[in-house]
């Protein structure tokens, strides 16, 4: 009897093993595709998104009200810098980790100057005194940097669209 | 042979474990882990690091990209008041008042998570696109028959797809920081039937 009960025990547990590696490497794995189809030829590149209809299909429940930008970063080898101009409506920068953790946002309302600078520093980067920007700390060399804007009425899309064209995303060495 | 097939009965017997507790996860994770307020569910912080690795499952399985607090308030409902799935066979009414925060928007989806296809390229509205009554509330109604427009023109409409229910999404920017101490109990619109295809 006893034999069984062991065997049971270690089944069980085992099973429940695989369950929680599941659960902790799904949102990895979301992210790992996301970066495949949306950015596998555009690492540390900004990819921009025209306002998002009934036939974008890239993430599910995507908001109509917001116009993204999105970079998948690598800071394996080097930090990664984004610079933007920022707008006076709602605008956001927000820094996902690999396993799809939110660990910063910065948005207009935190930034009293007409651009941004961004150094984005891999887990295993010296840390660098910046004078000229923000330094941002990624649990994870890989990752992704959405930024999003308020469309609003649309009075000033414009504006937003031209906004998109002062991103810029790239390796400190280059 | 015998002893590679036992071995193999092991390992698909772990597998069907592992599958079991991945469903019985799904089936009670929204129960505990998410707040009701009225017909709207919400994650109190689906982005945040400090998340159970079930709430990061669950995220990245319904969206991927979620905000940490204080950024934003995500509401998600796909039941009217009287608890009965949203179906475009019917006309609903959601009707509120201006919620505090810096922006927010109601959104339409169809049951797969996307955004509905209608010739009006019309998927929300929003705190500067909504048009408020003279009281400063607001309704927006959601159809999926043309015989109902009749009903709700010069209003705030949105279209959903005939014999298939979807859902709505309530994203409010900005809320204040009292906002989500409270979640379970701020004021929210309400979606009621008007009426259905007969």
């Amino acid at each position: 009897m006893r034999p069984l009960l062991n065997k049971i025990f270690i089944l069980l547990f085992l099973g429940t093993i695989l369950h929680l590696a599941f659960i902790i490497y799904y949102p990895t794995f979301k992210m790992w595709k996301f970066d495949r189809d949306i950015a596998s030829t555009s690492v540390n590149k900004i990819i921009h998104s025209d306002k998002v209809d009934s036939n974008s299909r890239t993430v599910i429940r995507p908001s109509p009200d917001l116009l993204y930008s999105v970079c998948a970063y690598d800071a394996s080898y080097s930090p990664v810098v984004i610079t933007s101009d920022v707008l006076n409506t709602y605008w956001a920068m927000s820094f996902y980790a690999s396993n799809s953790d939110n660990y910063a946002i910065i948005n207009d309302m935190d930034i009293n100057s007409d651009n941004v600078k961004v150094y984005l520093f891999g887990p295993n980067s010296k840390p660098t005194k910046i004078n000229d920007g923000y330094a941002i700390f990624s649990p994870s060399n890989k990752g992704a940097v959405l930024i999003r804007r308020f469309l609003g009425n649309e009075s000033n899309i414009d504006e937003l669209y031209k906004n998109q064209e002062t991103l810029t995303c790239d390796t400190l060495d280059n | 042979m015998i002893f590679a097939r036992k071995y193999l009965l092991y390992f698909i017997i772990i597998l069907i474990i592992a599958a079991l507790e991945t469903v019985i996860a799904i089936k009670i994770y929204p129960k505990i882990a998410f707040i009701k307020n009225d017909i709207w569910t919400i994650l109190p912080s689906p982005g945040d690091p400090d998340r159970s690795i079930y709430t990061r499952a669950a995220v990245a399985a319904a969206g991927t990209f979620a905000s940490k607090k204080p950024e934003q308030a995500y509401y998600q409902t796909e039941i009217d008041i009287e608890d009965q799935p949203l179906n475009g066979n019917c006309l609903y009414r959601l009707s509120g008042e201006d919620i505090e925060s810096r922006w927010w928007s109601i959104t339409a989806y169809a049951n797969d998570g996307f955004l509905i296809e209608n010739t009006e390229k019309l998927y929300s509205y929003n705190s500067e696109t909504i048009n408020y009554n003279a009281n400063g509330g607001f309704e927006i109604y959601f159809l999926g028959d043309n015989d109902f427009i009749s009903d709700v023109s010069n209003e705030n409409w949105l279209r959903v797809n005939q014999d298939e229910n979807f859902n709505v999404s309530l994203r409010i920017y900005y809320p204040g920081e009292e906002f989500f101490s409270n979640l379970r109990r701020v004021n929210l619109p309400i979606i009621e039937k008007v009426k259905c295809i007969e």
